[in-house]
């Protein structure tokens, strides 16, 4: 009996074979020991040493090592450099508080992973350290072809050339330009350039200019003062202007895109993610129609191209004409509060083609 | 006879460190069967880029919290995006992917699905209980944060809000669509289904044909419409007044059997309305030379404006503006594109051709329903049981 009591407890203890033991004092390794934070991190690459530079200049590169979490989307040099800002020191021309400003702006108080941002997203909006949003779009695939992996990511009008760079305290992003915020409307933008005084003055006289204050979107393709003496329009004979002869809303009108808000770089994203490459819509009050078109190369990281043409619908074997071809990156994106300015090289439709027959 | 006793001692010992479990069978008492489609197709490009994509989420009986943003619901079909052209008889094809996608719903959701009620197989509808439901689609995010970890301020974005009385062991199918293609207006369809009602012969395959293109689709410019090569002559839209001609050819081509060439069989209207439209027939076997077994015809159907005769279509295979007098849909195989009709639409066959019994394939006739919305059309498969393979 004795000896049958003791195999049914030898037997009962075979239960502990299969348990394990507890181990409480085990400590995993943290991960983000091994992250520098966000200010560190900066500062100890070359590429981004002059955004560091603007960072410590403004005060904000301490606050960059603390808590967080933060999202940057750090220009590189280069991106800087398109600005005229090449070295240091050059950061001590600018007014700290709007530079701070513009710094504040390029940081997003949240952890914001690529795997976090909506797959082709359009336009999805963050907030920043200045309180104003930062237009997200990610082309990530194209929809027609499965599996497809695009993942470009770009940032009002800026791309990221590299993601998901982890922090201690957040993620980093490195951009390709600076992103350009002027708080204000586009009339407001318009009026304070003098490169655009001949610009204004002409939507002044033909009465373009009220509806710029207006609640928008506007997107502006603006000729410049040399663009339009090119075309025999100076301020002095602007006076002499008569609207009679012309067709106002195709000499000056047509540049003026209401109701849109475009970066150039939405091209590039929404020909990924609808296959629409260009804009091909009817001139305001007009019966002429615009061709607008813009290209990134995001392999090799230049400035974004656009082209602006016309066409006459009542001449379609003329096709598209009086392209006007601009790269001009640190004159183009320009983000207001009720729309986006580019900056146009030259006139697409001549005075001589917007004449009244 | 003591080492099997000992054996046995130690078999209830161990038994007696287990436990039982007991299973919690989901059951919804008395259902309503209900199945979801998101018919959003309309064109999204650089003109119109801050329209919203529409990928969403359904949520029946949502509760709210103090700000109005929903924190839960009875029921959630979360990723629906937009449908497939082709809606499966029984969920396996959809709910075998591992994407979170899901072309409708219930499609991938893990619910209670529909019995076989009549005959007919309901396992591509869920069971929800009957009664008044209140029912809001929202826009989400692409992404794969379920609905309610998404942040508040994008579970706000609502696509149609409604309320509605569901029946005891009804049928219904939803959609989701735009109803007015200048004002973009947004609307649902809840259609009360009566293929179950009927008395409809397994010997005879049955379709009904909707227009659910949203209002001044087809007499919109073409610029502001997609242009996709694969929905054919039909791309652009159709008009509201239709005639459908159905034509049985043998396959590899424009073969037509005996007596089926340019059959007449109704008209379509555009109507965004909750009711169901009259079932049009043709025999399984209506090819003479089929051995009664399996067959292998296919369907061709022609929409034409009233007034133009089949056999004198103005327009060609190759024309993509045929200002919405045309439209051609080839129902072949599988739905794969084929080298001829070159502007149909193809969509896979209404009649099911598989192992059964000891017959390898043999057809069975079905029940369907095209669709048209826009400029495409989709196709709504449901058959019967059929004998299980025997190898």
């Amino acid at each position: 009996m004795l000896k049958y009591i003791r195999a049914c407890m030898w037997i009962a203890l075979l239960p502990v074979m299969f348990t394990g033991c507890k181990h409480d004092e085990l400590t995993v390794p943290d991960t983000r020991e091994s992250y520098r934070h966000a200010g560190d991190f900066v500062k100890n690459n070359y590429d981004l040493q002059l955004f560091n530079a603007a960072l410590e200049y403004t005060g904000l590169a301490a606050g960059l090592n603390g808590e967080g979490p933060f999202t940057l989307l750090v220009p590189n040099n280069s991106a800087f450099n398109e600005l005229g800002i090449t070295r240091v020191s050059d950061f001590q021309r600018l007014n700290k508080d709007s530079l701070k400003q513009a710094m504040q702006y390029h940081i997003l108080n949240r952890r914001l992973p690529v795997n976090e941002i909506p797959s082709n997203g359009v336009d999805v909006r963050y907030l920043n350290l200045a309180g104003k949003e930062v237009y997200l779009t990610f082309a990530s695939f194209d929809p027609k072809v499965p599996g497809s992996q695009v993942n470009n990511l770009f940032v009002n009008g800026s791309f990221a050339v590299k993601k998901n760079v982890v922090l201690a305290n957040g993620i980093l992003y490195v951009m390709d330009k600076v992103m350009k915020y002027t708080p204000g409307t586009v009339q407001q933008f318009l009026a304070a350039q003098p490169e655009y005084s001949v610009y204004v003055a002409a939507l002044k006289q033909s009465r373009l200019w009220e509806q710029l204050s207006g609640a928008g979107p506007f997107t502006v393709f603006a000729p410049d003062n040399a663009a339009l003496e090119r075309q025999g329009i100076t301020m002095e004979n602007l006076t002499a202007y008569n609207p009679d002869k012309y067709i106002t809303a195709r000499l000056f009108g047509m540049y003026i895109l209401s109701g849109k808000n475009l970066f150039l770089t939405d091209f590039q994203a929404l020909s990924v993610i609808y296959g629409t490459p260009s804009l091909n819509a009817t001139i305001a009050n007009d019966n002429f129609r615009y061709l607008l078109k813009a290209i990134k190369n995001t392999y090799q990281v230049s400035p974004t191209e656009y082209w602006l043409s016309y066409s006459d619908p009542e001449n379609p074997a003329l096709g598209n004409q009086g392209t006007v071809y601009g790269n001009t990156s640190r004159k183009n994106d320009n983000l207001t509060d009720n729309g986006i300015v580019h900056y146009l090289p030259d006139l697409v439709i001549k005075p001589k083609a917007a004449l009244k027959k | 006879m003591t080492k099997i006793k000992h054996f046995l001692a130690a078999a209830v010992l161990l038994w007696s460190f287990s436990s039982c479990s007991k299973v919690e069978y989901t059951k919804v008492d008395k259902p309503a069967y209900l199945r979801v489609f998101n018919d959003f197709n309309t064109r999204i490009g650089v003109e119109n880029k801050d329209e919203q994509k529409p990928f969403m989420c359904m949520l029946i009986d949502p509760e709210f919290d103090k700000d109005g943003v929903p924190v839960g619901a009875a029921i959630k079909g979360d990723f629906l995006d937009k449908r497939d052209p082709y809606a499966p008889p029984y969920p396996s094809h959809i709910g075998s992917s591992t994407s979170k996608r899901n072309p409708e719903y219930p499609g991938k959701e893990s619910v209670p699905a529909g019995p076989v009620l009549n005959g007919f197989d309901l396992s591509s509808w869920a069971q929800i209980p009957s009664g008044k439901h209140r029912i809001i689609f929202y826009y989400r995010p692409m992404n794969e944060i379920p609905f309610f970890d998404l942040e508040p301020a994008v579970r706000k974005n609502v696509v149609v809000d409604t309320t509605l009385e569901l029946g005891v062991e009804e049928v219904y199918t939803m959609h989701v669509l735009q109803t007015d293609f200048t004002t973009k207006s947004r609307g649902i369809i809840v259609r009360k289904e009566n293929f179950h009602l009927l008395p409809l012969s397994d010997s005879m395959v049955y379709v009904n044909f909707y227009n659910y293109s949203a209002a001044g689709f087809w007499s919109a410019d073409k610029s502001k419409k997609i242009d996709n090569y694969e929905d054919g002559v039909m791309r652009f839209g159709i008009r509201d007044d239709v005639n459908i001609w159905m034509s049985l050819c043998k396959p590899g081509g424009w073969n037509t059997i005996t007596g089926y060439k340019y059959a007449y069989l109704g008209q379509m209207k555009r109507s965004i309305g909750n009711g169901t439209a009259p079932y049009y027939s043709f025999p399984l076997f209506a090819d003479a030379a089929s051995n009664r077994i399996t067959t292998d015809i296919w369907q061709r159907f022609t929409l034409l404006v009233p007034g133009l005769d089949p056999e004198r279509i103005p327009y060609g295979d190759r024309d993509s503006y045929v200002d919405g007098q045309y439209g051609l849909l080839a129902l072949y195989g599988n739905g794969a594109r084929q080298t001829f009709e070159r502007g149909g639409l193809f969509l896979p066959s209404m009649i099911i051709n598989i192992h059964s019994g000891t017959y390898n394939p043999r057809s069975f006739a079905t029940v369907n329903t095209l669709e048209v919305v826009n400029g495409t059309a989709y196709l709504t498969t449901i058959q019967r049981r059929y004998p299980k393979p025997v190898y």
